[in-house]
């Protein structure tokens, strides 16, 4: 489905109601997007994570605003539809929504043309949350953990299920598999994270790799079995979907000793983390005016802060980290430096699946 | 089953009885205005409730999954202007009814099956709830694309007669619909350069165009002066108890509909719009003369229509069970049950098992009014078929451009509507069929997608596509679907010739 909100004739009725009901809570910080409809671009189906979140602050974000959000779902070729629409659209104020910062990231540096650059073409107003993503088998795949994903992968290659170019399963599981140096096949095109996950329920694919809170409730039933941190293991002590306790890449990596496959694997599970970090982002389109981007912003992160809606975020197993443009910035140069190094296996992934 | 008579005493107690009908009545006018619908009408109310407590809200929101569906079929009938995707294979047959002069029998054989439709999909709803995680595990790419080519294959029933020209028309709908973005590489495809094809087509600018404004067009050129076919004395001959009595007159067909409707309805990343279709298809495919299909066959409203209804019945089992939405408007009802702490899945199923029924009645409750105010308002809605053509055509064209721009809030969709006007005036004066090129629209993408993905399992050895049991009953499904009309007309030429 393409964009779901319909019309002003809508706004009108609902408008009468939102002010009537609108509490102090409401004010207006945005005079200029006061009473006006935006369009929050979603890059994944409705359910999806991506949805899930932008569901989440969308209310919120109305009341802060004083404005009508619709949600638009551009779930193709891995969110780069969603993220093509927010870059093509006028940068004035009334067009935002999520991107997937590590995914565009690779697919942009890897050379898609259609690929939006996520550093120059938008203008970043909040990071909701890194990527914190995990290796997971289906619980009949026959494999226990990551070490006996190598010695599935020395008899056969291993096949992991993914979303398309622009997703960042697309590009996580390669560097990974390369690293460790499985021999491996991808089947893309699993959209949406309950396509995956039943994918290797099923055993249609050997692995997945996924954020935590999107599959939780088929890790707690035991049909997912988790294998490997690949954005770096949590602490000790973390409570919540973080306290999975499967080791982390670099943790592995030391484990198989000199010699092994595993050489450099610290190096290249502190690059992923790195990348992972620039996670989901809300962003507008570049050419935002500054008291637009600031006050936005302002009101985004003020809204991510609010103890209600975090409250309703762990209720529905959703994680917020949220951070500012500026700090979302520097991660995302960040993650840059480090995509460059891999963007040679991201480009010769998206030559297999694309013949 | 103590839980559904609580469920049920509190959706009939004060002040709680008022929620359902308010949002029955808002989700009716919602889909009776161009541009709009049901979920639109969810998405604009989740803030309003955001602090309720979660009883009236899914009282609300129950009734707005309900209350929206028949109010498209009625301007699908009266107007050949279809409210959805789903309801546009209502037209086939409601629309010539109305021409016949029949509309108020089809409004109430409409009315009739979306009540009962409704109500086999939420009796299946309860039934299938609990064996839902099994279910949706079964289905793979290799099922998905079965149920793609199942779908097409109805293609036959929806070519009113020449299959030549359905498949024609349907290859035409499969090249529109890749147009825009490759879904997986992101590629552009057939855009021309236009940044309006970047995105696609949109299914209800084409909708509009093809059925609305081409049936504007058809009006003046033939010079008709109403859409019924005489002003006096009496140009509405059909009665509404006509309709209702020909669901039971078909009960068998509306009851095989209507569990299609819920089957298809609770797979996940099907959509609704395909339960119509196919049901269609199976309704004219198994009928023993199935010559007046596509003229104004009553049966050619009911199973449309029953399925249409029974799916949103059938759409609530992956959301409630699974977490898993059918499409936009469970979508929304998902975020609205997390944003009030509601967990979709075991814990919904077992610790809120009161408030899962709640919404079931209020959806069951909000189809029977919908449909019980369809039929009170049948005159007056059939009148609107004798108006003089002179004044309808304006009313209709603003209704058609306002639904076009409205939908995105970009004018280019009405351009786009002109354009697929022209395009259905003349595929309909030469006899080309349109419904064959909105399904493949409709299935295209799922078609590709699944296509893919079998492919790639296959090579790689994931999947055996020949030892999958749901592939096979799929495919004898099929191969029934294109043989047994081949067949029955071989057995009616046989018999006439004596044999």
């Amino acid at each position: 489905m393409a964009f779901d909100g319909r019309g002003r004739v809508a706004g009108i009725v609902f408008a009468v109601c939102a002010l009537v009901m609108a509490d102090e809570a409401g004010a207006t910080p945005c005079e200029m997007l006061a009473d006006q409809t935006l369009r929050w671009v979603v890059p994944s189906k409705p359910g999806g994570g991506y949805d899930a979140y932008s569901r989440l602050i969308q209310p919120y974000l109305e009341q802060r605003l004083g404005a009508r959000i619709l949600i638009d779902n551009r779930p193709q070729a891995g969110g780069i539809v969603g993220a093509a629409a927010i870059r093509d659209a006028r940068p004035d104020g009334r067009t935002l929504g999520f991107i997937n910062a590590p995914g565009l990231l690779a697919a942009h540096v890897s050379g898609r043309q259609q690929a939006p650059d996520p550093s120059t073409d938008f203008t970043l107003l909040a990071r909701v949350v890194s990527n914190r993503m995990l290796l997971f088998t289906g619980h009949d795949s026959g494999i226990g953990d990551a070490a006996e994903l190598l010695r599935v992968a020395a008899d056969r290659p291993v096949v992991a299920g993914t979303r398309d170019a622009g997703s960042a399963s697309f590009f996580v599981f390669p560097i990974v598999a390369h690293h460790l140096g499985l021999d491996y096949a991808m089947v893309t095109g699993y959209v949406g994270s309950t396509a995956r996950v039943h994918a290797a329920v099923r055993g249609e694919v050997d692995v997945i790799v996924q954020t935590l809170d999107s599959v939780m409730p088929y890790v707690v039933t035991g049909e997912l079995r988790p294998l490997l941190w690949v954005s770096g293991a949590p602490a000790d002590g973390s409570s919540g979907p973080l306290a999975v306790r499967v080791p982390g890449l670099s943790d592995f990596s030391s484990r198989l000793g000199e010699g092994n496959e595993g050489d450099g694997v610290a190096d290249v599970a502190a690059a992923v983390s790195s990348i992972l970090l620039a996670g989901r982002t809300i962003v507008a389109p570049a050419g935002l005016p500054e008291a637009e981007a600031a006050c936005l912003e302002r009101a985004v992160m003020d809204v991510l802060k609010d103890p209600l809606l975090q409250q309703r975020a762990e209720a529905s197993g959703l994680t917020l980290e949220p951070v500012g443009a500026e700090q979302a910035g520097r991660e995302l140069r960040e993650a840059r430096r480090h995509m460059r190094t891999y963007a040679f296996l991201v480009r010769s992934v998206i030559d297999r699946t694309s013949r | 089953m103590d839980a559904a008579w609580e469920a049920l005493r509190l959706v009939l107690s004060w002040p709680y009885i008022v929620y359902p009908i308010a949002g029955t009545l808002l989700a009716m006018a919602f889909s009776a205005t161009p541009g709009l619908n049901s979920a639109s009408l969810m998405a604009l109310a989740i803030p309003v409730t955001i602090a309720w407590d979660p009883l009236p809200v899914m009282l609300l929101f129950g009734a707005f999954v309900g209350g929206a569906t028949f109010m498209g079929s009625i301007t699908a009938i009266l107007f050949n202007i279809p409210g959805k995707a789903s309801n546009a294979v209502v037209l086939l047959d409601g629309y010539p009814m109305t021409v016949q002069g029949h509309a108020r029998e089809a409004i109430g054989a409409a009315a009739t099956s979306s009540a009962l439709g409704a109500t086999v999909g939420v009796l299946m709803l309860v039934v299938m709830l609990p064996f839902m995680r099994s279910a949706a595990l079964a289905l793979g790419p290799a099922e998905y694309l079965m149920i793609a080519i199942w779908g097409l294959t109805t293609l036959a029933a929806l070519s009113g007669g020449s299959l030549l020209r359905g498949l024609v028309a349907a290859g035409l709908g499969f090249q529109l619909a890749f147009i825009g973005y490759d879904p997986r590489t992101a590629e552009l495809r057939f855009t021309f350069g236009l940044d309006y094809l970047s995105d696609g087509l949109s299914l209800v600018p084409v909708l509009l165009g093809l059925f609305a404004i081409a049936e504007v067009l058809d009006l003046m050129a033939s010079g008709r002066e109403t859409l019924a076919p005489r002003r006096t004395p009496d140009p509405l001959r059909g009665r509404v108890g006509g309709g209702i009595r020909a669901v039971f007159r078909h009960f068998p067909l509306f009851l095989r509909s209507s569990v299609l409707g819920t089957v298809i309805g609770a797979i996940p990343g099907i959509g609704g719009s395909v339960a119509g279709f196919i049901a269609y298809g199976q309704a004219s495919q198994t009928a023993a003369d199935p010559s007046e299909f596509g003229k104004g066959d009553v049966r050619g409203v009911i199973a449309p229509e029953a399925a249409n209804d029974a799916k949103d019945g059938g759409a609530l089992i992956p959301t409630l069970a699974l977490g898993i939405p059918g499409g936009t408007g469970t979508a929304l009802l998902l975020g609205v049950l997390t944003l009030h702490g509601l967990t979709p899945g075991r814990e919904m199923l077992t610790d809120h098992l009161v408030l899962v029924f709640v919404l079931i009645w209020s959806l069951f409750l909000s189809n029977w009014l919908t449909s019980l105010l369809g039929i009170a308002l049948v005159n007056p809605m059939a009148r609107l078929t004798t108006v003089r053509a002179g004044r309808l055509i304006p009313v209709i064209l603003v209704l058609a451009a306002v639904g076009a721009v409205q939908y995105r809030g970009l004018l280019a969709d009405l351009v786009c509507a002109v354009v697929f006007g022209f395009i259905g005036y003349r595929m309909k004066r030469v006899g080309w069929p349109r419904i064959p090129l909105v399904m493949a629209l409709v299935l295209a993408p799922l078609f590709e997608n699944s296509l893919h993905l079998t492919l790639r399992l296959h090579e790689l050895g994931r999947i055996d596509f020949w030892s999958r049991p749901l592939v096979i009953v799929l495919l004898v499904l099929t191969a029934t679907s294109l043989v047994l009309p081949v067949m029955r007309a071989r057995l009616r030429a046989w018999r006439q010739r004596g044999g």
